[in-house]
């Protein structure tokens, strides 16, 4: 805790939130947004697909998607570490922040099962239409809500 | 009321991902990517790309009338409102001049030049909608 208190005080810390260039809060913040564009918004296109909508699409073709959801994920992976550094005393204590960080890593593995189970193994038999795998997308895109919603509250409960 | 603006913010991101989401994937498509999908199955995603740009323009419209002081002195929003333009002109030149060209062609032939600058001015513009959207509270309001 003391660690992280000492983070959340540190000379980089102050220059983070305190500078007036854009390079440092600012850019970083808008880097966890195009991050969560590029892997929110694909993983919708792939879960819809999952329900049909473009149902003439093979899930096979998905893998650019998949490459576009692990950069965007991994820009605010990193993004999100100095974002978290900069408040880590605050948010080791913040449920919300536990919330978001949960539905995010469920969210993902959800997305991982579903590729397992429809794209590496794409048939024209359309496995996707499987119930079991249609309730999968739809807790993925359910847990996706969450995390947006969690992480826009954050800023609210800031001190 | 204090829960209307938190509550709009997240629906405005929500809008965005379905918005970036769903309007991207035909970009990179007409940009040449996802080579062998069908321009019209691509197309069945842009009724979820309309949601998401109709849920951030009410919760844009509701944010401007909440303080429209914020907003209408800012060169970054007008920017951002010029982007929203480009993005909106582009769409129309592509539904009402290209889409049957675009649809007419097989799936995995190559995309002609004009489609591939459509989608790029496209993908560009709606990221740079979200650049200004998300910078607008610390670009060139002095503080």
């Amino acid at each position: 805790m003391s660690f992280l208190r000492a983070l959340q005080d540190s000379a980089f810390t102050d220059w983070f939130l305190g500078s007036d260039s854009i390079w440092a809060y600012p850019t970083v913040l808008t880097l966890h947004t195009v991050g969560m564009a590029m892997l929110v918004g694909s993983s919708i296109v792939v879960h819809l697909r999952v329900w049909k909508v473009g149902a003439g699409i093979p899930m096979a073709q998905f893998g650019l998607l998949y490459r576009i959801i692990w950069a965007g994920f991994v820009i605010n992976l990193l993004s999100g570490l100095v974002l978290f550094v900069t408040e880590a005393a605050d948010r080791v204590v913040d449920p919300v922040f536990y919330i978001k960080l949960g539905a995010i890593f469920a969210a993902l593995w959800l997305g991982v099962v579903v590729k397992r189970r429809v794209i590496d193994t794409d048939r024209p038999t359309q496995p996707s239409s499987t119930a079991r795998v249609r309730s999968l997308s739809a807790a993925s895109l359910a847990l996706w809500t969450t995390a947006i919603v969690a992480g826009r509250l954050m800023a609210y409960l800031k001190k | 009321m204090t829960w209307l603006w938190p509550t709009c913010e997240s629906l405005h991101f929500l809008g965005l991902c379905l918005l970036i989401g769903g309007a991207g994937f035909l970009d990179l498509r007409l940009m040449g990517f996802f080579r062998g999908v069908s321009i019209r199955d691509v197309k069945a995603f842009m009724p979820w790309a309309v949601t998401g740009f109709s849920i951030n323009l009410i919760t844009g419209l509701l944010f401007v009338t909440m303080q429209p002081h914020l907003y209408l002195s800012s060169a970054v929003w007008w920017s951002k409102v010029a982007f929203l333009g480009i993005a909106g002109l582009n769409a129309v030149f592509f539904e009402t001049r290209l889409s049957r060209t675009a649809l007419a062609l097989a799936p995995d032939a190559e995309m002609p030049l004009t489609l591939k600058l459509v989608g790029g001015v496209s993908l560009f513009s709606w990221f740079a909608v979200l650049y200004c959207g998300r910078m607008l509270p610390y670009l060139g309001t002095g503080n």
